[in-house]
């Protein structure tokens, strides 16, 4: 519901306030400076080639934590938010890369160097020979390099599912036994997966970096200019292997609400909103230290749905009265259109517990249309889930 | 045939001064008139002029011929002030027959050394004239009687000074008549003579005016001073005379004096700097045992644009100081890390310089007698860092009988002050001072503006209560009781991009007590103990959300130092230095992730990890030092201590040298200086007590070397230069743990900081103080064997600071700053597209889908970019009125005038895609007032 406009304000109000302002940028520039520059867009807004989760499941469950020999599918939730809509969407590419297990240090980037030949080899067009097998799930006569490489490549047109944003994995046999169990902890395994999303076609590149060294591959339009982040998302997941077999589900996302109804997922039910003709550039110059005219619009109140009990337990955790915590869990709130007054919300503390306020404030657009809203919800062992919802803005 | 003219016995000049005084400097302005014998009725040798009087600006006594010199009562030195040996008779020596007979005339240097009770010990012949002078010279200044010098506090002390006696003949007067006399007005003569002199620092002051006017009418008379600030009047009628002394920006001088036929006064005249009746100075009463001592006089400090008359924010304009980022209040000194740097307040340390945000220091420059602040080289007195070293030494009360106080107001805080005696209690004073910040009265409505809900704004106070007792005449007491207070929270309503469980109330609390006993006793002429122990507690609480970390330190402290001169030449100081406590830490904060839990999530959802610790910690120390002073050119002082931590159970030995050598002695000086030495730093609490740390750490070394130069160039004008070199060994570095959820702490890091500072400094005088610093530095680290050298973040190259202030005349004053500061280090996410390397298509982040949330990957190595270059300039500007029985001062300080923006860090978007430099202070004003009795 939106907010009556406030009266104007005095003279000296003004003054009083623009003085308070620069006082407190003057002794806090730094630690307000961020939320005053300006400038950024925040992440909610998806106005490009976004990734929003990649999910593991097999068997039916989560798989975050697998077990080893697991077969695991991995599953990309992505969206394209940057193309002129005359056009319609971009074709997008999207690869996937497996077969790094256990790097030094169990730190990603070391899986350039198991990788290595990998990269080399995407490079002359001919994948090398896997590091494992992925029968029975690969099918084609490359079904190698599907594993290797996941779908798209010419060496593999043709992947299990026939879906660009599935990739499957499956863990070796070995994956814990084959290093030493640590001092302290559990024993354990990790496997990594790297994947792009490309609205254009993937190359090889050798780009400069630090410690951590660069991402091996670009995104390049069809003239060979190199396209930026607005078309290319390069990432990376991880899996988890324990010599105990310890699970970990993924959250799930009951339903996801617009002023507490439910918002359907059928297209022809989705409600319908009032636009608001403040554009964001017109939020934002209003500068620091005044109020958001959103206000002056309706704005909708989003809320995911979730089952309270939707965090399981962190057994290796007690609190100070000896009761074992909870995981972490917490929502990521997405739009295409409109934007979100804050855009993360605490949905389970490891010692409050539950939180009933996952509220979050959506301001429409200033231009009608359809508007896609997206909940992913995540837990602080690497499960996650997303949801997906419509509106219609008049 | 008529008798030859004879010799008269009679006094012709009178010059005796202090030539040096190695301890301390006269606090008032006095003069040293020049007592002369009765002239014989034949003529005769004449006698040497005695030493200086004492006197008081108005009330000068004086001698002149046949006059008797009446000691005057001793004059109470103002608190804060040594006070030089005063001389309560004149001994006349016996003009030694032979050379009077043979005509002769000569000066004999002496140097006196004069005990606790003002009397003459011994005198040395230090400039001989021979023919029976040097024995005369001895024999008379055996029999003089001196009020002892004194401290700062009052207490007597023993002092060595040079005193001159003269021995000139004049003609006696010719009888009227005889052939060759010739009337005595005829001759011109200097019957007037001396030097004005600045009080504290025996400068001479050029410029002067000295006016002479006749009291029985006339015209005044009236001469400037040269460069030597020396006056000389001609011929001045015999008479009383009204002098005035008259110096821009010093207190002016009117005294009496009487000029008789055919005599020849000489005096001193010192003049008290305006407004600088409370000075902070450092000044030792040995040479330093360090290298490099900086000094920092009261007037300089308070004028000091930018830094609201902060004393210990003054410290940062110095050399070898880096610019800390934004308001971090901290000191990094010469390529170390702010933690290697340690304050003490009085030989007890404390873990606090500055209050939040750097506004201001945890003690108020009222309070302050000194500051030591040892970039680097410190005594072996000091231990357990290896950065450098700020001592603050708090103000001995007044001694004068009566009250004084000060109160002060600006935009930030108000304070306030008292001191005086204790009624009923003989030799007890007391000082009292607080200090409390209103910042939250304006910032709190501000940052509620700026959209935040806060709780509680920024809030600091400090305290400071002293009681000083002269338990006897070489001994002190002294009692003091001081602490500071910081406390900031915010209600953070919603939660920080990117870190969902970042909510809830923000608060921020540090704070430390200390209750010390200080006891100096000068227990012989030779020896000399200083003890100091202190009960503190110490309080670090800091909250976000669900986390805190709350520490609490309850420390007893204590240093005792005997020192002994052991012959002429060398002196012995053997100390320990213990740092003892018991803490307890309670901490639940995200843990390091664990295995299964992806690295890269949000800070907030981490494991929660709950600790509580108690134990003790338990540092002692203990320390021998040589001053060796070979010739008085040189200086030389070894040393060495030795640490015991019991945390990781190790003893480390430092040993340490430094030396000072004057190539060139006397006017312009030319001294060389070095020093090198062994430092030892203990780990850190959570580096090194389980089950956070590692207990089987070392102590992280450091080797420093320094080699440097002063020079002279005028009276004003000092520039010193000094090239250091500091090799770092043994550091700790924390790494995270290959397994677990820990950091692994190693002693695997290696450093190198090597770099040179030039200092150009202007003395203050009667108008203008300035200087001009420049250092040069480069500071590297080495993580372990094989890892790249990286330079460290707060690594500046450049450092140049100028200042100045100026008295315009009439109670104001102008002063400025400009600063022109190489940027910090940061490891650059996103190339800055203004680089024409920069590939905007470069992949800055990758998309870590377990948590959503983008890993930055970096540019380049660590610390790898410059931020742009720092510039700011600040101005001040102070009126000060003065009224019978007190002062009121106005200032107004700017801070960065012209409103540079000054980038201090680089925030990126979310994907890394965008980067915008974040930027400090705006243009900052400050008003502030002040009135004192």
């Amino acid at each position: 519901m939106g907010h009556p406009p406030r009266p104007a304000r005095s003279p000296w109000h003004r003054a009083r306030r623009a003085l308070l302002a620069l006082l407190a940028l003057g002794a806090l520039s730094p630690a307000v400076g961020a939320g005053c520059a300006g400038g950024f867009d925040p992440p909610s807004v998806v106005d490009s080639l976004r990734v929003f989760t990649v999910t593991a499941t097999g068997d039916g469950m989560g798989k975050s934590y697998a077990n080893p020999g697991d077969e695991i599918t991995f599953k990309m939730s992505y969206r394209d938010g940057y193309p002129d809509p005359e056009d319609g969407p971009r074709p997008v590419q999207i690869v996937w890369l497996g077969g790094c297990f256990n790097p030094p240090g169990d730190q990603y980037f070391s899986c350039y160097e198991q990788l290595a030949e990998s990269f080399a080899e995407l490079a002359s067009g001919s994948p090398a020979p896997p590091q494992n097998s992925c029968e029975p799930d690969c099918e084609g006569p490359s079904c190698t390099a599907c594993c290797q490489l996941g779908c798209g490549w010419p060496e593999c047109p043709v992947c299990a599912g026939s879906d660009q944003s599935e990739f499957h994995l499956k863990l070796p046999g070995d994956i814990v036994s084959s290093r030493p169990p640590p001092d302290t902890g559990p024993h354990y395994g990790i496997a990594y997966v790297f994947f792009a999303a490309c609205a254009g076609e993937i190359k090889p590149v050798n780009d400069e970096g630090g410690d951590a060294g660069a991402f091996p591959l670009g995104c390049f339009n069809p003239d060979g200019q190199r396209l930026g982040a607005e078309s290319f998302v390069p990432g990376y997941t991880q899996i988890y292997a324990f010599e105990d077999g310890r699970p970990n589900q993924n959250p799930e996302i009951q339903g996801l609400t617009m002023n507490g109804k439910e918002l359907p997922e059928d297209f022809a039910a989705i409600p319908t909103v009032q636009r608001c003709d403040l554009s964001e550039d017109d939020r934002r110059i209003r500068g620091c230290g005044k109020e958001d005219p959103f206000t002056t619009c309706t704005t909708y109140e989003i809320e995911v749905l979730v089952d309270p009990d939707v965090a399981e337990l962190d057994l290796e955790s007690t609190g100070q009265d000896g009761q074992p915590l909870t995981e972490v869990v917490w929502v990521d709130y997405f739009a295409d259109q409109g934007n979100f007054e804050a855009d993360i919300k605490l949905v389970n503390d490891a010692v409050e517990g539950f939180f009933d306020d996952r509220e979050v404030k959506w301001i429409p657009p200033p231009e009608p249309g359809i508007a896609t809203l997206w909940a992913v919800l995540h837990d602080a062992r690497g499960g996650a889930s997303v949801m997906q919802r419509l509106i219609r803005v008049e | 045939m008529p008798p030859a003219p004879r010799l008269a016995r009679r006094p012709l000049r009178a010059l005796a001064a202090l030539l040096a005084w190695v301890t301390a400097a006269p606090a008032l302005a006095q003069q040293q008139p020049a007592p002369q014998q009765p002239a014989p009725q034949q003529p005769a040798p004449q006698q040497p002029a005695p030493q200086q009087q004492p006197a008081q600006p108005g009330s000068v006594p004086r001698g002149t011929g046949g006059a008797i010199i009446t000691p005057p009562a001793p004059e109470a030195a103002p608190a804060g002030k040594p006070q030089a040996p005063r001389a309560l008779n004149y001994t006349p020596p016996d003009y030694p027959a032979a050379a009077e007979a043979a005509g002769l005339e000569g000066a004999v240097t002496l140097q006196l050394d004069i005990d606790r009770t003002g009397r003459v010990t011994q005198a040395v012949v230090v400039e001989s004239a021979g023919n029976g002078f040097d024995e005369a010279a001895v024999a008379a200044a055996k029999r003089l009687e001196f009020d002892p010098a004194k401290r700062a506090d009052g207490t007597p002390a023993a002092a060595r000074i040079l005193y001159r006696y003269t021995f000139n003949l004049r003609s006696a007067p010719p009888r009227p008549g005889a052939p060759g006399a010739r009337p005595e007005e005829a001759k011109p003569a200097e019957n007037l003579r001396g030097v004005v002199l600045s009080s504290g620092g025996d400068t001479p002051l050029a410029g002067t005016t000295v006016t002479a006017a006749p009291q029985q009418g006339g015209a005044p008379r009236s001469m400037t001073t040269g460069e030597d600030g020396a006056f000389r009047f001609v011929d001045l009628p015999p008479g009383r005379y009204r002098v005035t002394v008259a110096a821009p920006g010093f207190e002016g001088l009117s005294v009496e004096e009487e000029i008789a036929a055919g005599e020849q006064t000489e005096v001193k005249y010192r003049l008290l700097a305006e407004g600088g009746g409370l000075e902070v100075t450092v000044r030792g009463e040995r040479p330093p045992r360090e290298v490099t001592r900086r000094t920092l006089e009261r007037r300089e400090i308070s004028r000091i644009p930018g830094t609201n008359g902060d004393a210990l924010r003054a410290i940062q304009n110095l050399p070898g100081v880096a610019r800390p980022p934004g308001l971090a209040g901290l000191l990094i000194v010469r390529g170390s890390a702010a933690q290697d740097t340690q304050t003490f307040i009085d030989g007890t340390p404390v873990p606090l310089i500055y209050h939040f945000g750097g506004l201001s220091s945890v003690v108020p420059t009222e309070m302050l007698e000194k500051i030591d602040f040892y970039p680097g080289n410190f005594s072996a007195q000091y231990g357990r860092v290896m950065g450098g070293i700020v001592d603050v030494g708090l103000k001995a009360p007044q001694d004068d009988g009566k009250l004084h106080g000060l109160a002060q107001v600006d935009l930030i805080d108000a304070r306030a002050m008292l001191e005086g005696p204790i009624p009923f209690l003989d030799n007890v004073r007391f000082a009292v001072a607080g200090r409390r910040s209103y910042v939250d009265a304006w910032l709190g409505p501000a940052l509620e503006a700026a959209g935040a809900s806060v709780t509680q704004a920024p809030v600091y106070y400090d305290y400071q209560f002293l009681v000083l007792a002269d338990v006897t005449p070489a001994a002190r007491l002294r009692l003091s009781f001081f602490g500071s207070d910081d406390a900031l929270e915010l209600l953070v309503n919603d939660p920080a991009p990117n870190e969902p469980a970042l909510s809830g109330n923000l608060g921020f609390h540090t704070a430390f007590k200390r209750l010390q006993l200080r006891y100096d006793h000068d227990l012989t002429d030779r020896d000399r103990l200083v003890g100091v122990v202190a009960l503190g507690q110490d309080n670090l609480d800091f909250g976000l959300g669900p986390f805190f970390f709350l520490l609490e330190v309850n420390t007893l402290t204590g240093r005792l130092e005997y020192s002994r001169r052991l012959v002429k030449g060398a002196t012995f100081n053997a100390g320990i230095d213990v740092y003892t406590g018991n803490y307890t830490v309670n901490l639940r904060a995200p843990a390091t992730p664990r295995p299964g839990e992806p690295p890269n999530q949000p800070f907030s959802t981490r494991t929660i990890n709950e600790i509580s610790l108690d134990g003790s910690i338990y540092f002692p120390a203990a320390y021998v030092e040589l001053e060796l002073t070979p010739s008085a050119r040189a200086k030389i002082v070894p040393g060495v201590r030795l640490d015991y931590q019991d945390v990781n159970e190790r003893f480390d030995v430092s040993p340490r040298v430094n030396g000072r050598f004057d190539i060139i002695q006397g006017f312009p000086r030319t001294t060389a200086k070095g020093g090198i030495g062994v430092f030892h730093q203990p780990p850190q609490f959570q580096e090194v007590v389980p089950p956070l740390g590692n207990p089987d750490l070392r102590a992280n070394h450091a080797l420093h070397y320094a080699l440097g130069l002063e020079q002279e160039l005028t009276r004003r004008l000092e520039v010193s230069a000094e090239g250091f070199y500091k090799q770092l060994d043994s550091l700790i570095v924390g790494t995270p743990a290959t397994s677990g959820a820990q950091t692994d702490y190693a002693n695997q890091g290696t450093g190198t900081v090597v770099g040179a500072e030039i200092l150009l400094k202007y003395k203050p005088d009667d108008r203008f103080f300035g200087w001009a610093a420049y250092t040069l530095s480069r500071s590297t680290r080495t993580d372990g064997p094989g890892e790249e050298e990286r330079l460290v973040p707060y690594d500046q190259t450049h450092i140049l600071t100028v200042l100045g202030n100026y008295q315009l005349g009439h109670g104001w004053e102008f002063g400025a700053r400009f600063r022109v500061i190489s940027g910090n280090l940061v490891t650059p996410n996103v190339c800055d597209v203004n680089d024409q390397t920069c590939d905007p298509g470069r992949a800055n982040g990758l998309f870590h889908a377990p948590s959503g949330a983008y890993t930055p990957i970096p540019f380049s190595g660590p610390n790898s970019e410059r931020l742009p270059l720092f510039h700011q300039l600040d101005l001040r500007i102070d009126k000060r009125w003065k009224f019978k029985a007190w002062q009121l001062s106005a200032y107004l300080d700017v801070q960065n005038v012209y409103n540079s923006q000054n980038g201090e860090g680089i925030q990126y978007n979310f994907n890394y895609t965008a980067r915008q430099y974040f930027t400090g202070l705006p243009i900052l004003p400050s008003l502030g007032l002040r009135g004192e009795f």
